[in-house]
């Protein structure tokens, strides 16, 4: 009779927190569902079973939409690929090799990490006004890019010091000069850290809205900044049309980790949970 | 093999340019018009006046700063103690050899996480509202919910409560990195010792208090400290749902340090603001470096 | 630092090369910055500059923002030099815009002599001789609104609001009889939301009491006197008396909510709304002027009941200016006309509605509904004051009021105004 009960308990408890965290996304959805004039009565019509994809059907025609959507895939993977590209080759270094001040450039970059954002986008605004570099999709990839490198060199770190020195070496040896032994032994090795870096930079920055909406938001614009105006091109509160809009921006992201979030559980914890 | 000395350095110079480019320097300009009197204005300009620490004197009188201030510890305590309490729990429950469905468990955790401030704070705001939420809605209809005390309406509205309700949708959307960290830790832990312990006939929560717990310590140590460092600076999920309001009830330094430069465009006494805020991440910062000190000199 | 300077100095090199080939051709882009309502009328007056000008290519390249942001937009862009020609002012911004906008000589504004004379004088405030700032577009009045279907649930037929006290006495029927209305219906709303509409709403009660906000000379603060005391305690009577709740007026987000609240049907009586509630809101529900006569009565914002005036109102509304960084200034000028000007007022299609600033096209009042109230209140109508720190100040009032709200049990309306009043001193004392 025990022996169930912690059995229980522990579903209990992980069923609880699964609804917990999906509630908001199912509500979301529903609004989305739901007819225009549901919500323009008071009680608002939560219940009546009356369903549409209406609103999924003006969302995804909406040519707006579709360019706010493309230009945040386009910032996340230019920045995805430049933080792991850059974060990778500096981890690498504090990996395996010594040398002078090391340490303190470690520290530096933990350092850099804990500066707020809130402390330097006032600056990083009219610093890059003075450039004539606000709302281009450079700024928003070097800053997006920033964002994640101090993390992704941690991680990076841990995962090249695990990789054994000798089997760079065996393929120096071989024939292969440094940055060729790089590219041939150690970077396959790591490509599971690496994965899941680039996965933290892309969510990181394919969902960034305040960077978003102080440094562009005019010729460039994501979609959580487009998500915002959607409120205001309809003047009013259209709940049904902002959700439908908000739900089609979630599904990229729910299926990218549908497939991905093993590895970026393993990338991101060095391997401690491969189950 | 001569070339080797410059190797290391030429693999670091592409980070370091981008960060000393997108946050040492601006740090310097946030420090620098920190002494100025300036508005978004005066940036055509080039401007402002030095006023020297006028703008901080001004810290110190001013009730909306220690407003703020107030809100941050609430939010930032209250988030951390949630986020590392629930996110051991789960990683403990996820733990469990008799848990089956544990990867679509965990990927579940994670939306919260990954999903973009926006979304989250509309869905809660769809939840919440006092007019159109469907919280509300629903409580006035059920009973249950209203013998659990669920059925008020002041959720986003209601001054002394709007930075709790915070605090709890932060824990929401924080929890699954404190249990992935965790989960870590514990994968950490070698099953021989809970062997052992059971061979020596210790019962669950003696092996919890026994084993897990003092093992597990550092985990959470340097779990806390990581929120709390993270914490501080979050807020853009309350940017969206409230702004700071009703009346600056929400407000937390960092989004205070936001709408004084961008909403009403004092961008001196915002980036003095922002400096303040900077400190107070050091402080943080810096006693995380102690424990970890403390724990390295322990060890050895 | 000197390889950290020159891989800057590289990334810059491209951008700048990157960012450049966008420009050229001959063609005429004006660069408009607006609210998110104004498309209609954008459309219109690029149609109207396009046709006077064959001999152009002119794009209007128009970016639409929501009210808060537009003048952060502004200011930003503004601030960095952007090339911007025609730009959207609330009124109560003209202050700190001031010296971002070019001063049009008034003879190069056709029919100039048709604005009414009180905005006018607005628009010239701080524009030299011979100058005005911009062109005044429609404004707008607040008026008191009630549900006639509630009202008819509860046993009154026929509404008659004149006084505050009669609104009270209203109020204490409806709170009687709220058995006969759907659940958590409150007698009577307001709005005491996170921007300006707090303040303009609440300032028709302040000066129906015969108060200001500022000293005519612009120099302390006058809210706190007793007109503003009173104002605010009328509010805080409808608290005490559990004719409305805090949760349900203090909206966390815009206007817009509590107005759309009100449609829903949230509140029986609305103390104060603008006129819009029966045009624009209505019309964003898919509600016709017919259907909202039907459905809501309004009136004049009612005095207090000893002195006091009735129907005093905040005229609202925006000013098309030219920004002092256009590039082309005549199209521009050109183009706030056909925006703001006497033309085609009666045309559909043009965006024009709201209540006209210009004399000759008053008449199309009457298409608005309860338009025969909307004239009288533009009798009273009072602009709010243009100095430059009057946002700042604004914000401090409406802390005011939402504290106010919040706090009606255990504070009076005096000690809140005074501790408001004497934030507000210090601002307009020493920047």
């Amino acid at each position: 009779m025990k022996r169930w009960i912690p059995v229980v308990l522990v579903y209990i408890a992980l069923i609880a927190w699964l609804l917990f965290s999906v509630f908001p996304f199912s509500t979301t959805l529903l609004i989305a569902l739901k007819p225009k004039n549901a919500f323009m009565k008071f009680p608002p019509d939560y219940f009546s079973m009356k369903l549409t994809f209406e609103n999924f059907k003006i969302v995804l025609s909406d040519k707006n939409w579709i360019k706010y959507y493309t230009d945040t895939i386009i910032i996340a993977t230019l920045s995805a690929a430049l933080s792991v590209l850059v974060g990778s080759l500096a981890a690498y270094s504090f990996a395996r090799y010594e040398f002078r001040s090391k340490e303190f450039l470690m520290v530096f970059i933990l350092a850099l990490q804990m500066i707020p954002a809130a402390s330097v986008i006032i600056p990083i605004y009219s610093m890059f006004a003075t450039m004539n570099l606000l709302d281009t999709f450079l700024i928003l990839i070097l800053v997006d890019s920033v964002s994640s490198i101090p993390l992704i060199i941690w991680l990076m770190r841990g995962y090249f010091s695990t990789i054994p020195k000798e089997l760079e070496e065996a393929a120096f040896i071989d024939g292969c000069s440094g940055m060729k032994a790089f590219w041939a032994v150690t970077f396959p090795l790591a490509a599971p850290g690496i994965a899941a870096s680039a996965i933290y930079a892309f969510v990181r920055a394919f969902n960034d809205y305040i960077m978003a909406r102080t440094l562009a938001g005019d010729r460039v614009v994501t979609y959580t900044v487009g998500l915002t105006m959607f409120t205001n091109q309809y003047e009013g509160v259209d709940l049904t049309l902002v959700s439908a809009a908000a739900f089609t921006a979630l599904i990229p992201i729910l299926i990218m980790f549908a497939i991905f979030h093993k590895h970026f559980i393993i990338g991101l914890t060095g391997g401690a949970l491969k189950d | 093999m001569k070339k080797r000395k410059w190797i290391p350095i030429l693999l670091i110079v592409p980070a370091l340019a981008l960060l000393i480019f997108v946050m040492m320097f601006p740090l310097g300009w946030a420090f620098v018009t920190g002494l100025k009197s300036m508005t978004l204005l005066d940036l055509m300009t080039g401007g402002g006046r030095f006023t020297g620490l006028k703008n901080y004197f001004k810290i110190f009188r001013d009730r909306l700063f220690y407003n703020s201030l107030r809100n941050s510890l609430i939010f930032v305590s209250i988030s951390v103690i949630g986020q590392v309490f629930f996110g051991f729990l789960i990683a403990l429950a996820l733990k469990n050899k008799f848990v089956r469905f544990k990867s679509f468990f965990r990927g579940i955790f994670l939306l919260p996480w990954i999903a973009s401030s926006v979304i989250v704070g509309y869905s809660w705001i769809y939840i919440l509202d006092a007019n159109l939420g469907f919280l509300p809605t629903l409580a006035s209809v059920s009973p249950f919910l209203q013998m659990l005390g669920l059925n008020r309406k002041d959720w986003l509205t209601n001054p002394s409560i709007v930075i709790y309700v915070m605090s709890v949708i932060n824990i929401w959307k924080g929890m699954p990195f404190s249990m992935l960290m965790q989960s870590a830790g514990l994968q950490s832990i070698p099953d021989t010792l809970y062997e052992a312990a059971r061979v020596d006939g210790a019962g669950a929560w003696q092996r919890l208090t026994k084993i897990t717990i003092p093992l597990m310590t550092p985990f959470i140590l340097i779990n806390l400290i990581m929120t709390t460092m993270i914490t501080f600076n979050v807020y853009d999920v309350i940017l969206v749902m409230t702004s700071g309001g009703p009346n600056h009830a929400s407000e937390v330094l960092s989004l205070y340090v936001y709408n004084t430069g961008f909403t009403m465009g004092e961008l001196g006494y915002a980036s003095a603001l922002s400096i303040i805020l900077l400190l107070v991440n050091l402080l943080v910062t810096i006693l995380y470096f102690m424990i970890l000190r403390y724990r390295e000199r322990r060890l050895a | 630092m000197g390889k950290f300077g020159k891989v800057a100095i590289l990334i810059l090199v491209i951008v700048m090369a990157f960012s450049s080939i966008a420009v050229a051709k001959q063609k005429v882009v004006l660069r408009v910055v607006t609210r998110t309502w104004a498309k209609e009328l954008i459309a219109y007056a690029t149609k109207k500059l396009q046709e006077n000008h064959p001999d152009l290519d002119i794009v209007v390249d128009a970016k639409y923002y929501e009210y808060q942001d537009t003048r952060t937009q502004l200011a930003m862009r503004l601030a960095r030099r952007e090339p911007i020609d025609v730009m959207t002012v609330d009124h109560i911004w003209l202050g700190q815009f001031k010296d971002l906008m070019m001063p049009i000589p008034t003879s190069k504004v056709p029919h100039y002599e048709d604005w009414i004379p009180a905005f006018r004088k607005l628009m010239e405030k701080y524009a030299p001789k011979g100058y005005t700032l911009g062109l005044y577009g429609s404004t707008d009045v607040r008026m008191i609104f009630w549900n006639k279907e509630y009202m008819r649930k509860v046993g009154i037929d026929k509404v008659y609001i004149k006084t505050w006290e009669d609104v009270k006495a209203y109020a204490q029927i409806i709170k009687a009889n709220l058995d006969k209305l759907p659940k958590d219906v409150d007698p009577v709303g307001f709005m005491a939301g996170n921007t300006e509409h707090t303040n303009s709403r609440w300032y028709d009660y302040l000066w129906a009491a015969g108060g200001d906000i500022l000293t005519p000379d612009e120099k302390k603060a006058m809210f706190n006197k007793e007109a503003g005391i009173r104002a605010l305690e009328f509010y805080g009577w409808f608290l005490k008396n559990g004719m409305t709740k805090p949760e349900d007026v203090l909206s966390p987000k815009n206007g817009e909510v509590y107005d759309q609240a009100f449609l829903n049907g949230k509140f029986v009586i609305s103390l104060g709304n603008g006129h819009w509630l029966g045009d624009t809101t209505a019309r964003n529900v898919g509600m016709t002027h017919e259907e909202f006569s039907k459905k809501f009565g309004a009136a004049l914002i009612p005095a207090p009941a000893s002195g006091g005036e009735r129907g005093a109102t905040v005229a609202g509304g925006y000013v098309w200016g030219v920004s002092k960084f256009s590039k082309h200034p005549d199209l521009a000028i050109e183009f706030i006309y056909y925006i703001t000007g006497p033309d085609d007022w009666n045309v559909e299609g043009t965006g024009k509605y709201g209540i006209p600033t210009v004399k000759s096209a008053l008449d199309t009042i009457s298409k608005l509904p309860y338009a025969d109230i909307i004239k009288q209140a533009l009798e009273h109508a009072k602009f709010r004051p243009t100095i430059p720190d009057y946002p700042k100040i604004a914000e401090v009032i409406r802390d005011a009021i939402q504290k106010y709200v919040m706090n009606y049990k255990t504070k009076s309306a005096k000690e809140i105004l005074d501790e408001a009043a004497s934030e507000v001193n210090d601002i307009l004392s020493n920047k």
